[in-house]
């Protein structure tokens, strides 16, 4: 009894309670939820009494039982609440004025939320992994003679050799690709996205392991870890930890030793399954000697958190001479090992041999531009309705100082109402955005989400971002407005004076300077990708199919069975088996000698195709001299080079004949130039057409199979030759692609910019355009009184119609003559991108212009027809 | 006042202050539901149910004498109105109307 009246409830759960209720209720609340107190005291102990009392307390807190705002606040409070309400009227007063304020405010917010989420993802690539801050990516600068590279990619043991070395290099991590048909039961893929790795992934990268121990997945041979989106495709609903899958080629199966999560699409690299880099070992390759030269490992390097690697990079020169000195001076090649920071490969790294294809930190600038644009548009449209019509409201300012309205509280009315129109414009943004986001995915091609709108710190950036665009456009109409004097205006019956006139004008050339800028970019962009996709490539490109079947035994065996039934199809031209295409990117690149002028050998290295006889005939290559590759002559296979125009240009020959005969080395063979064919670009367009040596080759090296069509070719054709080929080969599946449809592919990101680009200037100049039109209609109508005036002394309606629209045409004009020299500036500074570059051309400066203007005049003519019908007799019936 | 629709819980709180007589506050009431009923139910949601009765007229309160428990709080004690008795009557009445039409055969199971 006695601890009873000693233990009290929590007290500022109690002063708690007092704070938030009604007075009339307190004494009763308080009363039960002591007797229960006391009750739980006895029978369940004191914490849980505590607890109780607490969470009761709590679960008052209902809306019936909180305490209203006091009357103390009252007065501004209902102030605010008038402002709210005039502005909900004015409003609904002027619904033309509130449509295209709010509709066009929305659209530039939701553009800008769109890229927001754009940017924010860009940026976000491999900033998840705990320890990104101290993981860097080693590149290789290899120097050769006469050829300079810069991969992505390292030499096998480079980082076994850095961790050994270098104390600060605390550990290391590799991964290289994988290539092969799997097959579980009769479930078979051709598996590309596969990737061999180091045990130490999962201390790296945090990406986790759903089952199966990260430790030691990986650490024997022929052991896989499966992502959860394989493990679903080869098992199913099955337990995949312990299965065995078969992999082509390989006598012992490779077991599941784990499962993790998919890899996060904001990571630089993809895959879908990681095989043990163990089992490579085990295959006799990276052993522990030479191999300096074999570069195949995206190679990681753990640093101690806040270590600099730049002064691991002063101290590199040494360690190559050391470890690679010896191999580099017999192989006549340099290496220079660069460190990147992991978090900056997404955006900044564009080397050979990328692990994904990465960002491009200057589109994620261009579209943060054009967002700032397109909402700095929105907001001026704003901005100029909001003093356009500020003259309206004379006569409720006039009245409001009257009655004792103080500046302050006048600039808190303006500016609530332009936050509040911000917000409504920011709710149906929101909307906008659900609607658009998945196109707007589709034209990315990623895959975000509405969530990450609002998910950690963003939360705060959008009432941030209302408030600002609010503060922004009523600022100006707030100050002057505020600054009228009620008797100059009730005296006179309305103010006459025009509001903010230069301003006004100002405003809306900076629009129009946006919009022109905007449309001459997209014109440019246009013009420069239609001309790189229409490029003449040097070689046919249309009706081919690409079949990349990856080179295995039974299809070297079956190579000539497979040519002769397809042969047979008379839609089917030519074939031909190679290991590059035209399409790849994926042509070799080796150490080459050929003989010079004055006779003696000289070496480099250059880019080489491994073919077929049937290569240059099926993609209608050019001989500029000798001849091609011929069945009949046996010795082709072993001593005959076809090479491109660009290589006896190398060689300092003067003309392709002279070529023929001359001795030539490459990829362990060594022969004479046989034939001379003119360049074809076998790269992107974003390159000069580099020398290209080609020679035939065994063809079990060939894992790429060229159909070329004949014009009428269909689908019927392409089913007709699955027949054959499932008929000859049944591990590999008949897979093809369209030559010109990966040669796009190739140009993926342009198109992307392109379109992304199209999309948001045709954006901003609605916006604009939406602006000028509601800013012609005020302007006609505050214009009534003159233009009827002068209608009465004569004038005639066209005159006055072309008078009203010169004034935004010299507008349009002037925002031409600023915007050209800035398009012009941005332009060159992106097609210095491109290798094929479209020179300057000032039409396509005077069209866009031209389209400004056009946009101008139609958007205003619309009210200088309406000015022409005007009747005098009632606008001045009043006079 | 607000409509006079009585909810299941509302019916529940009504019956009870009615069984409890001049004994109806707050936690009798809470007691005496998880006593008959075994419902578990939080004070505040008696409180909230007992102001909606009020305000609809069902019931009427007074404030009780002082206690040497509940920290010297007084009690709120509610009764039934005949309003209120009216209300559980007709509930009551509609209940066995309705029930006394269910045929007395062997239900299906």
């Amino acid at each position: 009894m006695n601890s009873r009246n000693e233990i009290s409830p929590p007290k500022w759960a109690a002063k708690f309670l007092r704070l938030y209720c009604k007075k009339e209720f307190i004494e009763e609340i308080e009363g039960d939820i002591h007797e229960i107190f006391e009750v739980n005291l006895e029978d369940k102990g004191v914490a849980y009494a505590k607890r109780k009392f607490t969470w009761d307390v709590f679960r008052f807190l209902r809306w019936s039982n909180i305490k209203r705002l006091k009357k103390v606040q009252s007065n501004s409070f209902d102030m605010f609440k008038n402002y709210i309400k005039i502005a909900f009227r004015g409003l609904k007063r002027s619904k033309l004025y509130s449509v295209i304020n709010i509709s066009g405010l929305a659209v530039g917010m939701a553009v800008f939320m769109l890229i927001f989420l754009y940017v924010t993802n860009e940026l976000s690539y491999d900033k998840y992994h705990s320890k990104s801050g101290q993981i860097h990516r080693i590149a290789s600068h290899l120097t050769v003679p006469g050829s300079y590279f810069e991969f992505a990619i390292a030499p096998p043991n480079l980082g076994d050799r850095m961790v050994s070395d270098f104390p600060e290099v605390l550990n290391r991590t590799r991964l290289a690709r994988f290539d092969g048909t799997l097959s579980y039961g009769d479930k078979v893929f051709a598996e590309k996205d596969a990737m061999y790795s180091d045990p130490e992934f999962f201390e790296f990268f945090d990406i986790p392991m759903l089952s199966g121990d990260a430790a030691t997945a990986l650490s024997e041979p022929f052991s896989l870890v499966l992502t959860e989106k394989a493990a679903n495709k080869y098992f199913g609903s099955e337990n995949a930890l312990g299965k065995l899958i078969k992999v082509d080629g390989i006598e012992q199966p490779f077991s599941v030793r784990g499962v993790m999560a998919n890899v996060p699409q904001n990571t630089h690299f993809d895959f879908n399954m990681l095989v043990s880099m163990e089992t490579r070992k085990s295959q006799g390759f990276m052993s522990d000697t030479g191999q300096w030269f074999f570069l195949d490992y995206y190679t990681y390097l753990l640093f101690p958190v806040g270590y600099n690697p730049s002064e691991l990079q002063s101290k590199m020169p040494d360690f190559v001479e050391r470890n690679i000195g010896d191999a580099q001076r017999s192989a006549n090649q340099t290496y220079e090992f660069e460190f990147q920071k992991l978090t900056d490969i997404h955006l900044k790294s564009h080397l050979d041999v990328e692990a994904k294809e990465n960002g491009d930190i200057q589109s994620v600038k261009i579209f943060s531009i054009i967002a700032v644009f397109i909402l700095v548009i929105a907001c001026v449209n704003f901005m100029n309705l909001s003093i356009s019509r500020s003259t309206r409201r004379a006569k409720e300012i006039g009245l409001r100082k009257v009655v004792g309205a103080v500046k302050r509280q006048l600039i808190t009315q303006f500016l609530t109402e332009s936050v509040l129109i911000s917000f409504l414009s920011f709710v149906l943004a929101f909307f906008l955005v659900l609607w658009a986001l998945p196109s707007f995915n589709t034209l990315i091609g990623q895959d975000l989400m509405v969530e990450n709108l609002i998910q950690g710190t963003f939360i705060a950036v959008w009432p941030a971002l209302i408030l600002f665009i609010g503060f922004l456009a009523g600022f100006y109409p707030a100050i002057v407005l505020s600054g009228f004097k009620p008797i100059n205006i009730l005296k006179s019956g309305g103010a006459s004076r025009q509001g903010g006139s230069l301003l006004k004008r100002v405003l809306v050339v900076f629009q129009l300077v946006i919009s022109t800028i905007l449309i001459i970019g997209t014109l440019v962009i246009n013009r420069q990708l239609t001309s790189l996709q229409n490029q003449n490539l040097g070689f046919e490109k249309e009706q081919m199919l690409i079949f990349n079947h990856g080179g295995d035994g039974s299809i070297a065996a079956n190579m000539e069975t497979i040519r002769s039934e397809f042969i047979r199809n008379p839609q089917v031209k030519s074939i031909s088996f190679t290991r590059s295409t035209p399409a790849g990117d994926n042509a070799g690149n080796w150490y080459t000698e050929y003989e010079v002028a004055d006779g003696e050998m000289q070496n480099a290295s250059m880019y080489g195709f491994l073919v077929d006889h049937e290569f240059a005939r099926t993609y209608g290559l050019e001989f500029l001299a000798g001849r091609d590759f011929n069945r009949s002559l046996v010795t082709d296979m072993d001593d005959a080079f076809v090479v491109n125009e660009s290589t006896t240009i190398k060689m300092g020959l003067q003309s392709p004949e002279e070529a023929i005969g001359k001795t030539f080395a490459q990829f362990g063979k060594k022969g004479k130039i046989i034939g001379v064919i003119k360049d074809f670009n076998y790269m992107t367009l974003h390159s000069a057409i580099e020398p290209l040596v080609i020679q035939l080759t065994d063809p079990q090296y060939l894992g790429v199979m060229s159909i070329k069509l004949e014009a009428g070719a269909d689908l019927a054709t392409i089913e007709s030759l699955e027949e054959i080929w499932e008929g000859v080969i049944t591990a590999i599946p008949f897979e093809v692609t369209f030559l010109d449809q990966a040669l796009d592919n190739r140009y993926a990101a342009e198109m992307r910019t392109k379109r992304l680009f199209s999309s948001f200037s045709s954006l901003a100049i609605f916006i604009a355009a939406l602006g000028l039109f509601a800013l012609s209609t005020l302007s006609a109508e505050q214009q009534k009184r003159s233009i009827s005036i002068r209608k009465v002394l004569g004038a005639p309606g066209q005159e006055i119609a072309l008078k009203f629209s010169m004034a935004f045409l010299r507008l349009s004009v002037l925002a031409l003559m600023i915007s050209i020299p800035i398009a012009y500036l941005a332009s060159e500074s992106w097609l210095s991108n491109f290798n094929y570059r479209i020179d300057f051309d000032p039409v396509l400066f005077i069209l866009g212009g031209l389209i400004t203007a056009t946009i101008t005049l139609l958007t205003v003519s619309f009210q200088s027809f309406k000015i022409t019908r005007i009747n005098p007799a009632q606008n001045l019936r009043s006079e | 006042m607000k409509g006079t629709y009585l909810g299941e819980f509302e019916e529940l709180v009504l019956l009870t202050v009615g069984a409890l007589y001049d004994e109806a506050y707050g936690v009798a009431v809470m007691d005496e539901i998880k006593n008959e009923s075994g419902r578990g139910v939080n004070i505040s949601a008696i409180h909230s149910a007992l102001r909606r009765l009020e305000e609809k007229g069902f019931v009427k309160s007074t404030m009780g004498g002082a206690t040497n428990e509940r920290g010297g709080r007084r009690k709120r004690y509610f009764v039934l109105t005949s309003y209120g008795k009216k209300a559980l009557d007709e509930a009551q009445s509609l209940r066995m109307k309705l029930y006394e039409r269910i045929p007395n055969i062997a239900l299906g199971n």
